[in-house]
């Protein structure tokens, strides 16, 4: 599990992250959304032991990150930018390498893994287009067979077939090995379908997480009419969100629970009424009003 | 939450077999360097002054290499491109400390090997085939003890190199960091460990220890640098951070003090004396100018300081506003380097503002090494002497002559009152220019002190001044001459104990290959037979007995060179000196030189030659022959008397041919006159004396004062030369 406590952290007078709190489970697809600049990546290398937190604490089992080998052998690292042991280095060596710092680093899934990606493990990866490289770094890390996996916007940059078997292989890893991965994307649609949990930062705060799919039952959108007019108030009982009318059409937006809402709805004999899905980024532009933020702000 | 207490290790394999590959083609470059540095072909001028490098073998690349593997080393967490990587790996800082330390002491070990491949494949094989030297080469002893000090440095450099890459970012101020840092090391070092005048030395200040402890103090001094920049620099890295990649240091306060340190190797740069030897004794032409304190000295090394530091502030800010601001703390470099000046002056302060004269003068010492009192009688390894010995070349170097004066060192109380008088004269006429001693140091130990000084006063009131004069100008001149009229300083300065087992350290022409070996023999036995005011002449200590014959002059050291003594070969040593002139024919002979001559003069291409004779009864006269159309016959008698080549022996008179200049040019040209250095020497009967007189028309060497070689004038076939050396035992004027 992966806890952190206060994590505040700056770069002179720039605060990158300010008293960010949160917790990780064993075993689920975190994802980490938020515009350029929102301290994903800074998260991430604070997560991985590259920088030592100003104040708070990043815990991994129960042990502090920061110069702790014990702690970063749980984790494995796919930076936004690669880094290489040497100007020439192939992935082949990169592999030798990860091979010599993770004892659970596995030559078969690594092989199996450039098989999948059709990428050549001996060529110099300088040589590489900047999604061959996306894919290396991916390959890399997932070899690792760590427990947690940190994907600094992967996806970015994916073609859609490379994209889906990367989805595909995040799925095994979790289901296979109770694996943590924690991928940060500025797009919400990149993680829509992949994440079960997300959380999303604003200017080095963290202003909203939540299940994925508690976020996708718990709001959803009622279209609904009656003979005669209707108010907000006629939906006291009910939470609600967003209440906007078309003409006779009342819109709702509702967090609860469907089949109470929908009982307690068609009590009041609706003229019209339909029960309808919100998109993951419906769910957050509501959820993110309510909190006194604008989306298009932050995204 | 629980903290779990782990051990984390020192070293990982797996990395510092990473690290070693990193490090591969910087250790390759440098063990090739130091492979064909052994063989003296590569001899380029080291980065940094001060490197150790031993005589014929160049081992200053094994600092740098170090110096550039902590950086190398270092740089992998302190670069961007690399900080993710290594940033993440599950591995702790101390181990990649600890890995990287390996991995450069691993191909340290290569370069060093090579160094040894190199010296031994020198010595075993190339060296058979030279004839001479131009520097005498240390004992192996010696070769080893240098190695071992180049490694010691290396580490405080690989320290330093580490050190500086965990504390600072930016590529340019790293670079300009590491360098100034390694010339502040060599500060240190000559700081720490120069024991002489006019040298500033901390430790001499102090830990007054006796001479024979030097040595030991020295390596515990470099065992300490070497130690403190290692963990100075493991605690930099471990505290260095990620976020601080690409800025100039990790905090203010760094950078401040990387400015200070550039700053202040520009001042000590600029001053007066090399950065590593703070010296306000001598000027830039390394002439005594005790007034030229404090302009050249302090003013303009303080500005060229502030102009460097301002430079460096400027870019490494990358602002001109910001680089300015920071020459606010410019002042915290202009108090070290004045406090470092000033205390240099305190320790070996010159204060001609003390009165020395009868009623406050107590005693005088001088130093027994009687080397450091006749300058002309010392080398100083790259100083030329005043004498061209044996062609010309220093026949020592700079490790070899390290041992002048540093054992064995002796101060002699003088009582001669005249003497006292000269000196307190000398001093009030401006003659002597006294530096004072640090008043804590006790008269009684005084004399371990380590200053290498001529005449040292001792006060009523208990304070030391060291008097220092020039010992070729007429009061050293007088001062010497007095000094040795006291029997027991003569004997002391003449000790022969000091050469038991003694070698003749000349180039290889005498190094064992021509029975050198017998030659040093000989000449020990005949030392200690002569009494010390005989030994104080062949020693060249004594100022009168201007000609007396002089056939030629060696060196002899003790085993491992600490000692050394220059002797001139006279009558008072003949047997040395006849082997010496067989030796010397013998050398020539092989090397072809009687043969050469014989073919130069039968092809008329030789236009002038010197030459010298000297009678069996002492009597000396000195020659030319120089182009005119009836000289050659002149030519064809010496041609006629090489062919002969007879070796001279200690019955016969000689005649010497030497400072052949033989240029091989027609008449009608103008041309320089060239020195093969070759002496020739040639026994003849008194009837061949008799013929040659008459020949050539010698004259008496007090009639015509030795003069210096000039280059001729158009007609150069009328210049004659006579030698500036040789004949006498005087000091040339």
């Amino acid at each position: 599990m992966i806890e952190i406590k206060n994590l505040t952290k700056g770069f002179g007078e720039l605060i990158a992250l300010n008293n960010v709190s949160c917790t990780i489970p064993d075993g689920c697809i975190f994802g980490l959304v938020g515009a350029n600049g929102a301290g994903k990546s800074t998260l991430l290398r604070l997560l991985s032991g590259i920088y030592k937190p100003d104040f708070g604490s990043i815990t991994v089992f129960n042990e502090e990150v920061y110069d702790n080998p014990y702690a970063k052998a749980h984790i494995a690292f796919a930076p936004d930018t690669m880094s290489l042991v040497n100007s020439s280095a192939s992935l082949k060596r990169m592999a030798k390498f990860y091979k010599a710092c993770y004892k659970s680093f596995s030559d078969e899934k690594f092989d199996k893994l450039c098989k999948m990606f059709n990428l050549n493990k001996t060529k110099r990866i300088r040589s590489f287009s900047k999604g061959m490289i996306r894919q290396a770094q991916t390959i890399l890390a997932l070899s690792c067979n760590a427990d947690i996996t940190l994907l600094d916007e992967t996806f970015d940059g994916l073609d859609p077939i490379v994209r889906n078997a990367a989805k595909k292989l995040i799925y095994s890893e979790v289901c296979d090995r109770n694996a943590t991965i924690i991928i940060t994307s500025h797009s919400l649609r990149e993680l829509e379908d992949t994440c079960d949990r997300l959380a999303m930062l604003y200017r080095g705060g963290l202003v909203f997480q939540s299940d994925v799919n508690e976020l996708k039952t718990k709001l959803f959108k009622v279209q609904v009419a009656f003979s005669d007019d209707c108010t907000k108030e006629k939906f006291a009982g009910l939470d609600v969100v967003s209440f906007t009318k078309s003409g006779s059409v009342a819109n709702l937006i509702i967090r609860g629970d469907k089949d109470e809402t929908e009982s307690s709805i068609r009590a009041m004999n609706p003229v019209l009424f339909e029960l309808l899905p919100l998109s993951l980024e419906e769910v957050f532009v509501y959820e993110m009003d309510s909190l006194g933020y604008r989306y298009d702000e932050i995204m | 939450m629980e903290t779990v207490n782990r051990k984390v290790k020192l070293f990982d394999r797996a990395f510092m077999m990473e690290m070693f590959r990193a490090l591969l083609p910087l250790g390759v470059v440098f063990a090739v360097l130091e492979l064909l540095g052994a063989f003296n072909i590569v001899n380029l001028a080291s980065v940094t002054m001060g490197i150790q490098n031993t005589s014929s073998v160049y081992s200053g690349y094994i600092t740098l290499y170090f110096a550039l593997a902590g950086y190398i080393a270092a740089a992998k967490l302190r670069k961007k491109h690399f900080s993710n990587l290594y940033g993440c790996i599950p591995l702790a800082k101390r181990t990649i400390w600890g890995s990287s330390l390996l991995a450069a002491l691993m191909w340290g070990a290569v370069v060093v090997c090579a160094h040894i491949a190199g010296y031994a494949l020198f010595w075993g094989v190339i060296a058979k085939g030279i004839n001479s030297f131009s520097t005498v080469p240390p004992s192996h002893y010696e070769h080893i003890l240098s190695l071992l000090r180049v490694i010691l440095t290396g580490i405080a450099a690989y320290g330093a190199g580490y050190l500086f890459t965990s504390v600072t970012g930016g590529t340019v101020s790293l670079l300009v960091a590491l360098f100034s840092t390694l010339l502040c090391l060599s500060f240190v070092e000559s700081m720490l460990f120069t024991w002489s005048l006019p040298e500033f030395s901390l430790t001499a200040l102090l830990l007054p220890v006796h001479p024979s402890m030097r040595e030991i103090i020295d390596w515990i001094w470099g065992v300490l640098l070497a130690a403190g920049l290692l963990i100075a620099s493991y605690f930099a890295f471990i505290r260095s951070r990620a976020e601080s990649i690409g800025k100039p240091a990790g905090s203010k306060a760094l950078h401040i003090a990387i400015g200070t340190i550039i700053g202040l190797c520009a001042c000590f740069i600029a001053s007066t004396a090399q950065v590593s030897n703070l010296s306000l004794r001598t000027d830039l032409n390394g002439t005594f100018d005790p007034f030229s304190v404090p302009f050249k000295t302090i003013i303009i090394p303080i500005l060229i300081g502030l102009i460097v530091y301002g430079i460096y502030m400027c870019i490494s800010r990358r602002s001109f506003k910001n680089g300015l601001r920071m020459l606010a703390f410019y002042p915290i470099t202009i108090v070290v380097f004045v406090v470092t000046a000033f205390l240099s002056t305190e320790v070996v302060g010159l204060d001609n503002s003390v009165v020395i004269d009868f009623d406050t003068l107590d005693c005088a010492f001088v130093a027994g090494n009687a080397s450091e009192l006749f300058a002309d009688s010392a080398y100083y390894g790259y100083y030329d002497s005043d004498y061209g010995f044996l062609g010309g070349d220093n026949p020592l170097d700079e490790v070899s002559c390290k041992g002048i004066g540093a054992d064995g060192e002796q101060y002699y109380e003088l009582r001669d009152p005249r003497l006292l008088e000269t000196i307190v004269r000398a001093y009030k006429e401006g003659e002597l220019y006294a530096y004072y001693e640090n008043g804590l140091i006790d008269a009684a130990v005084y004399g371990w002190f380590g200053i290498d000084s001529q005449i040292v006063v001792r006060l009523k009131d208990g304070r030391h001044y060291t008097l220092i004069f020039y010992p070729s100008s007429e009061m050293g001149m007088k001062l010497r001459s007095r000094i040795l009229k006291d029997d027991g300083y003569v004997d002391m300065a003449t000790d022969m104990t000091r050469f038991e087992n003694a070698h003749i350290a000349t180039p290889a022409v005498f190094d064992g290959r021509i029975n050198g070996e017998s030659l040093a023999e000989t000449l020990l036995n005949e030392l200690r037979a002569l009494t010390p005011s005989e030994r104080a002449k062949v020693f060249g200590m004594t100022a009168g007995d201007r000609y007396f014959v002089h056939y030629g002059s060696v060196f002899i050291a003790s085993p491992m060179n600490k000692c050394m003594q220059l002797v001139y070969l006279t009558d008072l040593t003949p047997k040395s000196s006849a082997l010496y002139m067989r030796l010397c024919n013998e050398y020539e002979r092989e090397k072809g030189t009687f043969e050469y001559l014989e073919n130069a003069m039968a092809e008329r291409k030789i236009d002038s030659a010197a030459m010298t004779l000297i009678g069996k009864d002492g009597s000396v006269l000195c020659g030319g022959i120089y182009s005119e159309e009836h000289t050659q016959r002149q030519l064809d008698y010496i041609s006629e008397l090489l062919k002969n080549g007879a070796s001279p022996t200690e019955s016969e008179n000689v005649l010497f041919l030497y400072d052949w200049y033989t240029c091989e040019i027609n008449h009608a040209g103008a041309g320089y006159l060239i020195s093969n250095e070759t002496k020739i020497y040639i026994g003849i009967s008194d009837e061949k004396l008799a013929e040659i007189i008459e020949l050539f028309g010698f004259y008496k060497p007090e009639e015509f004062p030795p003069t210096e070689v000039e280059k001729p004038d158009d007609d150069w076939t009328d210049v004659f030369v006579l030698p500036e050396y040789g004949i006498n035992g005087s000091l040339p004027q």
